[in-house]
């Protein structure tokens, strides 16, 4: 049975659900954001809070899957793509999917809340914005690879981007 | 009988926590402090820092606050001060009588946003630093150890955001720690708040 952060139903008015959106992907920073995030963002729970309402959370971790494209150079194409190549890589990507969002649901599950996988296909930055736009979430949480050490600074582009984009609050885990 | 902390391990009752909000005297910064205290949990030993980073009212005089401006510190003598920079001569009574308006206006809005703070019980506390705000904000991060940073954002555009500059994408490069950046929404539509 799928546990449910929101058994206290019958017994408590839930006031309201707040979503959180997850963007999760192989790396280890984005299991450290994940992990984090439900450390000390959606802590389930607080006893110091009985008389807030009660608000349950729902989190949906979201894996992009970016499929490659065909390059086309100036002499005609690369190779060639069979329908088998590109059937071998969406299997491939959805095996990767798979083994992304059970390590991230189980995360979740420890902590006993609500929880929703989804995934989505092409660039990351637009599929989290646009995901975050459709799903009306109340705030998007995003791992940053930080490879910059040569610049100083520590900030991946997809989480630059999505930072900027992305239309609700965005929290940046950095990795540790 | 003396209560341990110690004793007890579980993450929620860990260390103590300290969030820095990055304050100034816009909408967009105060909206993210009150999403912060109503969608946060802040647990009894953690604690808000609400920093402030101020410029000297000397270079709005000037026109030249902003970016690059180092701290300024004042010395209360009776020689005119000189801002030498621009040629300008300015009494010390006129640089006292600004800074005092900047204090006041600053004391204003800093204490409404810990009466925020109080009203969901939540412990904060002033820090008003001397500098811009990039690195005022990224070394209380360092010197507080803070575990996250919550700022606000103007939403500028990538063009507006190249010659303006841009205090959230300084800071979302710089620190190191977790941040939330928080936009006021434009558009009423989605969200429930």
């Amino acid at each position: 049975m799928a546990s449910q952060g929101g058994d206290d139903a019958a017994a408590v008015a839930l006031v309201r659900r707040r979503k959180v959106l997850i963007a999760v992907d192989e790396s280890d920073e984005s299991i450290y954001a994940l992990s984090w995030a439900l450390e000390n963002l959606i802590v389930p729970g607080r006893p110091n809070d009985a008389e807030e309402p009660r608000v349950s959370n729902l989190v949906i971790l979201l894996h992009v899957q970016t499929h490659p494209q065909v390059f086309v150079g100036p002499a005609g194409p690369g190779f060639y793509i069979t329908p088998e190549i590109i059937d071998s890589v969406k299997k491939h990507q959805e095996e990767i999917s798979r083994k992304v969002l059970l390590r991230a649901k189980k995360l979740c599950d420890e902590k006993h809340l609500e929880t929703e996988t989804m995934v989505a296909v092409g660039d990351p930055r637009d599929a989290i914005c646009e995901a975050v736009e459709k799903l009306a979430v109340d705030y998007l949480v995003i791992g940053s690879h930080g490879y910059g050490a040569i610049k100083r600074t520590f900030l991946g582009s997809v989480s630059d981007y999505c930072a900027h984009k992305a239309k609700c609050p965005v929290v940046i885990v950095k990795k540790k | 009988m003396e209560t341990s902390c110690a004793a007890d391990h579980s993450p929620n009752d860990a260390a103590e926590r300290t969030t820095v909000v990055a304050l100034d005297q816009s909408e967009e910064s105060f909206h993210a402090l009150q999403w912060a205290l109503d969608t946060l949990r802040f647990g009894v030993s953690d604690r808000l820092v609400l920093v402030h980073a101020r410029t000297s009212p000397l270079s709005h005089a000037t026109g030249f606050g902003g970016a690059g401006t180092e701290r300024r510190f004042f010395s209360i003598n009776p020689v005119p001060a000189m801002d030498y920079d621009n040629g300008y001569i300015l009494g010390t009574e006129a640089v006292i009588s600004m800074e005092r308006s900047q204090e006041r206006e600053i004391n204003a809005f800093m204490d409404k946003a810990m009466e925020l703070c109080r009203e969901k019980k939540v412990k904060a506390v002033k820090h008003v630093v001397y500098g811009d705000a990039r690195d005022v904000i990224c070394e209380e991060i360092q010197k507080l150890n803070a575990n996250m940073l919550v700022i606000g954002s103007h939403g500028y555009g990538a063009v507006k955001r190249t010659f303006l500059g841009s205090v959230s994408d300084y800071c979302a490069h710089h620190v190191k720690c977790p941040l939330i950046i928080v936009k006021k929404p434009h558009e009423k539509s989605h969200l429930k708040n």
